[in-house]
């Protein structure tokens, strides 16, 4: 994405965009767009943990306990 | 090197889902989202020492997968593209959530956003930290951090098409459930 050249993060820009920028959200669309991303996040959050990473944190474990010391 | 202790693992194992929906939220990705998440636990397990007891672990672990992130888009020099759809055809979006149309319009809004402020507001306004925790995850001013969220919400409201001014947004329902959260403010 070539956003992030045209568009340099420096804050520097933050006081000559300060207008728009900080041009303060209606409470209700502050809550509508909060309210769609926690749904968002919580779509992701709400699924069960895969194997994967219950089997990656086994085998971690077992590569640092007793007798399976790996330095 | 000291043993990890139950208590660490199991801090893990709990901060799992959130650290997958932050790597989704970042990437766009599932199967991305959970290879970031993966490297950020083996990380975190290698590095279990630089950890202070006591404070967040939620919060030490953002920061792993946050760096992590980044330092696989130096590598890779550029930022992670989606591949059209991709992302629609793994999700596993549990049925009784909002669904899959507006896990695609978000994550489409995103995307939208330069990066700073993608992580910024996700770190503000999904995650529950507070604007000094995510300023110290992603090691900027308190300041930066407000300036970038506010600078998000604007965008995003422009391209999910939410105004102040329009009753209905894209979806009625939710939109009256919004004005239902807002009144109780």
């Amino acid at each position: 994405m070539a956003k992030d050249s045209k568009d340099p993060p420096s804050e520097m820009n933050a006081a000559s965009h300060a207008k728009h920028a900080s041009r303060k959200l209606d409470k209700s669309v502050q809550a509508a767009i909060g309210a769609r991303l926690r749904a968002y996040y919580g779509g992701v959050e709400g699924e069960p943990i895969p194997d994967r990473f219950v089997e990656l944190l086994n085998q971690l474990e077992k590569k640092d306990g007793p007798g399976g010391k790996t330095g | 090197m000291q043993q990890v202790s139950d208590e660490f693992r199991d801090g893990l194992l709990e901060a799992i889902p959130s650290l997958r929906a932050f790597a989704f939220s970042l990437i766009g990705r599932p199967d991305r989202a959970d290879d970031l998440v993966q490297e950020t636990l083996t990380k975190a397990w290698a590095h279990h020492d630089s950890f202070t007891p006591g404070t967040k672990l939620k919060a030490w672990l953002y920061t792993i997968l946050r760096n992590e992130f980044y330092s696989q888009m130096r590598k890779k020099g550029r930022e992670v593209e989606d591949v059209d759809g991709a992302y629609s055809r793994n999700l596993a979006v549990h049925p009784e959530q909002h669904g899959r149309l507006d896990m695609e319009d978000m994550n489409r809004a995103l995307k939208e956003l330069p990066a700073d402020q993608r992580e910024a507001l996700i770190l503000v306004a999904a995650s529950g930290f507070s604007y000094e925790e995510a300023a110290e995850i992603c090691g900027v001013a308190v300041g930066t951090i407000k300036s970038r969220v506010n600078r998000a919400r604007n965008r995003l409201a422009e391209v999910l098409d939410v105004s102040g001014e329009t009753e209905y947004g894209p979806d009625p329902t939710s939109e009256a459930a919004i004005a239902h959260t807002a009144l109780h403010k």
